[in-house]
């Protein structure tokens, strides 16, 4: 149903030896590490330069899974996806109000996980570790999305709508993530993403050519678009879509700016010359990456009607089968960019598992079981954590095969995540924030957001409150308790963490 | 901020077919909006957050 042309043998030699080239990273990763640190495997020494960290923080922003998810989007709403442009560029915007003082603070102190930060900032302990669920939770699910992500790619490469193909998709591709991941650490899922991002833009410019020379220009693919039973999807917003365009703005700018694996990548980078140069790069890449993918679905609509639901994440599929039947080279193309973007969701995948393990180890285990365990016991762990969960979120992928879009997927994950911005955010630019506050705020804005997103409330409209999400009306509440509270409070105990900043 | 309000179209009427280079005109705006947030990012992390460093 959502099939590619069927693939020939010499393409899948090419899709094996892609994938199979990633153990490849591992391995050099491995044989390039210079101690058996928390350090050198989960910050890559922190020696990332700005090409690298460019196209790291690029992968980790936009995976694979970006592709299917903002493609089968544009081909449900049409133009006014155009606010994933803003929302994606909202995140280099929001890493202005913290990202070069946490990484100049973090070369001072040897951070080594999101956390760390946290715990030298406010010096409390309930705030570690409901941070370190938030992360872990989020970031879990972050990692469920892709993990479905790679299992509806095999599906659609396997031909059909088969279970067999899903199911062992996620099993095989996760397998090999887990095993290069737990090899070389950042230092070889860095790599793979620098690979993986530069074949994707450079494949999906190639894509947008071949699409134009097959269907004409934009221009004649968007009045066709106005002439059929789609036409409202040319039309402009209404008033609640373009509440939901701000919402995202400000939900995806902050959250994204605090994904736990980004920031590990700012602790990553070599100096803050490089960080610097590396996010203006991002903030003009992002615009051209995002809108490939917002052109890709408007060719969608006018070309591959009739998919709804789950089925419009698999749009990016059908453009796929239109371009292989084109030419030679379209099939070649398609070859490449699937195995691509297989490779980049393993990636990313793989930087969110990495922090995760890295999480568990250091925040949980290594503050609350051993204290005094070695560097190289710490890692070792991390490694066995990484094992595990990937165990149970394959598990979890094969469960909830048809359960959830892609993008309900991600907006959850923004609910929660954003609860942070208050003690990542305003907690390096303002000295009287205070821990107290920060934890009730946290919690708080937590609870309103998990209970208005997945409670029975009539006033709920797909899954947003007069356009904006829960986590929102969390942050909110959240904020006025930090602020509120920390103004309230005479002496912040943690002023001279802050002025040493 | 002012920019993203003005990269949001709401602004506009809402009846408005015309299309400009294959977008729809509330869209190419919306588009060159966005870049103009972008280069101007761009620029802050150059020239302007380097003070950041210390």
């Amino acid at each position: 149903m959502f099939d590619l042309l069927p693939f020939g043998a010499g393409a899948w030699a090419v899709i094996i030896i892609y994938i199979g080239s990633l153990l490849l990273f591992g391995w050099y990763g491995y044989r390039s590490r210079t101690e058996n640190t928390l350090n050198d495997f989960y910050l890559a020494g922190s020696g990332f330069g700005t090409l690298v960290l460019l196209l790291t923080l690029y992968a980790t922003q936009y995976s694979g899974n970006t592709f299917f998810a903002f493609i089968g989007m544009t081909y449900r709403v049409g133009f006014s996806w155009i606010t994933s442009v803003y929302f994606m560029l909202a995140i280099i915007v929001f890493y202005l109000v913290y990202a070069l003082r946490l990484r100049t603070l973090s070369r001072r102190q040897g951070f080594i996980t999101p956390v760390d930060y946290l715990s030298y900032r406010f010096e409390s302990s309930t705030l570690n570790l409901l941070a370190a669920i938030v992360m872990i939770v989020s970031l879990s699910n972050f990692l469920l999305a892709q993990l479905m992500a790679m299992g509806r790619a095999m599906q659609g490469m396997a031909g059909g709508d088969s279970s067999l193909a899903y199911t062992s998709g996620v099993i095989v591709l996760a397998l090999i993530m887990v095993v290069y991941g737990t090899l070389g650490g950042l230092r070889a899922v860095a790599w793979t993403d620098a690979v993986q991002g530069s074949v994707l833009f450079i494949g999906f410019i190639l894509l947008m050519s071949t699409l134009v020379v097959k269907f004409g220009p934009l221009s004649v693919v968007t009045a066709g678009i106005l002439d059929s039973p789609a036409s409202a999807k040319v039309m402009l917003p209404d008033a609640d879509s373009m509440r939901q365009w701000l919402s995202y703005i400000l939900l995806v700018g902050m959250g994204g700016a605090l994904y736990p694996q980004a920031i590990q990548r700012i602790y990553a980078s070599r100096s803050c010359k490089a960080l610097r140069h590396s996010l203006a790069g991002m903030a003009v890449l992002q615009v051209f990456a995002t809108l490939i993918a917002v052109i890709a679905g408007i060719y969608a609509i006018a070309h591959v009607p009739g998919l709804e639901g789950v089925q419009a994440d698999q749009a990016l599929m059908r453009i796929f089968r239109l371009i292989q039947e084109d030419s030679v080279f379209g099939y070649w193309l398609v070859v490449i960019l699937f195995a691509a973007i297989i490779s980049a969701m393993m990636s990313t995948a793989d930087s969110a598992l990495l922090t995760i393990s890295s999480m568990v180890t250091k925040d949980v285990y290594g503050s609350y079981f051993r204290s005094n365990a070695s560097q190289a016991e710490l890692t070792g762990i991390g490694k066995l954590c990484s094992w595990a969960l990937i165990v149970f979120l394959v598990w979890l992928a094969i469960l909830l095969k048809d359960k959830a879009t892609l993008i309900s997927l991600i907006d959850r994950k923004f609910d929660i995540l954003v609860q942070l911005v208050p003690a990542f955010m305003l907690g390096i630019r303002w000295g009287r924030l205070q821990a107290g506050p920060v934890v009730l705020g946290l919690f708080t804005g937590l609870a309103v957001s998990l209970v208005l997103a997945f409670g029975p409330f009539d006033f709920v409209t797909d899954g947003k409150i007069w356009g904006f999400h829960p986590g929102l009306y969390g942050l909110l509440l959240n904020l006025g308790i930090a602020v509120g509270g920390s103004l309230l409070l005479k002496e912040p105990g943690n002023q001279v963490r802050y002025e040493n900043h | 901020m002012l920019l993203v309000a003005l990269g949001i179209p709401w602004y506009l009427p809402p009846d408005l077919t015309i299309l400009a280079f294959g977008f729809p005109l509330w869209a190419l705006i919306s588009l060159v909006v966005a870049f103009i947030i972008a280069l101007f990012t761009a620029w802050l992390y150059l020239v302007e957050f380097s003070d950041d460093e210390t």
